[in-house]
């Protein structure tokens, strides 16, 4: 499947709305510049099924190693990342 | 910077044997963990028709220790265990009961034969599993028919005033790569999931998953009697950079003291197996 970045960011935002921990979102308002780890709507768990929801839409690996901390947790720098991830993989296939 | 931490086959099982000897410290013991293991060890009860009872997870044997004198003799007792100072300590404590075995292994190997055991407890390690899937057929397996089972363990939302503290703190020191990594040490299951798991090998209306919340209030030096229980998580944690990432999260979790003092919510699961 292939998504633009604003199409990851929907698909981000409407996965933490129907998935964030109750009781740990203060409130309900989540946009591409939420920070979802200081916000409490999602915790190191949540990142993970996060993670892997992404990367079972997109059928790509996220490789985290050497992130940002602080892009990683803001819903806009980790579709950011991932969409980076996924222009490296696709150069490397083309290069082989 | 990384430590050879790196190398270890388990972080969670190298630092319980470790850290072995501060476990029974008193301000473990009295803190929120320890009395919430007194009230599940509370809540158990060997029935008379038992003939071998298993302690998976076993720890320094404190639960074996308090059951054992209160159970008629001809019972016999083993405890599984995977790290080896733990079990030593266990050994030691125990070595007086003939009737008790101290042996080496976890929930995804118990070195004992298929259909041997009456009763299986374990009190707050069946969250450290590696294969949850596997852990459960390997209770299966050594299970009699008709045999009984207490599991508790930690649930999905355990803890979850601190987590919301320190997560961005953790984040900042070990990056999102180790973070994750670290939160998959531990396998925290909501209700749902953990019914779902013991399902593919039990059948209500033997088995059934209940789960509680309890919010426990402590200093912080009371709640940093504890830490020795998850210091696994963090080995991978320059010395330097653990020391400064301990001053931020005690600070954060003063943060969070009220009147009745610092909380921290246990969110227990309970599996149980009982005769029809």
């Amino acid at each position: 499947m292939t998504m633009s970045e604003a199409q990851l960011v929907d698909l981000v935002i409407n996965w933490v709305r129907s998935n964030h921990r109750p009781g740990n979102s203060p409130n309900g308002n989540i946009s591409p510049d939420t920070d979802l780890i200081a916000t409490g709507m999602l915790d190191s768990f949540g990142f993970i099924d996060l993670i892997m929801f992404i990367e079972s839409q997109s059928g790509c690996k996220i490789d985290l190693t050497n992130i940002d901390p602080s892009e990683f947790c803001i819903v806009k720098g980790l579709c950011r990342i991932f969409m980076g991830n996924r222009l490296n993989d696709l150069a490397s296939i083309r290069t082989r | 910077m990384t430590s050879p931490a790196l190398e270890l086959a388990n972080p969670i099982i190298e630092t319980y044997s470790r850290l072995a000897e501060h476990y029974d410290d008193e301000r473990n013991l009295r803190s929120c963990w320890g009395q919430a293991s007194d009230k599940a060890l509370g809540s158990i009860h060997i029935k008379d028709h038992s003939r071998l009872i298993l302690d998976v997870g076993c720890g320094t044997g404190r639960a074996l220790a308090r059951l054992v004198p209160r159970t008629k003799p001809g019972v016999q007792f083993v405890g599984i265990e995977p790290a080896e100072n733990m079990r030593n300590l266990a050994v030691s404590r125990l070595h007086s009961l003939p009737n008790v075995q101290i042996r080496n292994g976890s929930f995804e190997h118990i070195p004992l034969e298929t259909g041997s055991v009456d009763y299986l407890f374990s009190i707050f390690a069946f969250h450290w599993t590696t294969d949850p899937q596997a852990a459960v057929r390997e209770i299966q397996r050594v299970l009699k028919p008709g045999a009984e089972m207490d599991l508790f363990f930690i649930g999905r939302d355990n803890g979850r005033e601190f987590i919301q503290k320190t997560t961005p703190i953790f984040l900042k020191h070990m990056g999102p790569a180790l973070l994750l990594e670290s939160a998959r040490m531990r396998k925290q299951f909501t209700r749902e999931a953990a019914h779902g798991l013991f399902s593919n090998a039990f059948r209500a209306p033997e088995l059934s998953v209940e789960e509680s919340y309890q919010t426990y209030y402590d200093t912080l030096e009371g709640h940093w009697g504890w830490w020795v229980r998850i210091e696994g998580h963090f080995m991978r944690i320059s010395a330097a950079a653990k020391e400064q990432c301990d001053q931020e999260v005690k600070t954060a979790l003063l943060g969070l003291a009220g009147p009745s003092g610092i909380p921290y919510t246990i969110h227990q699961m309970h599996v149980r197996l009982r005769r029809s």
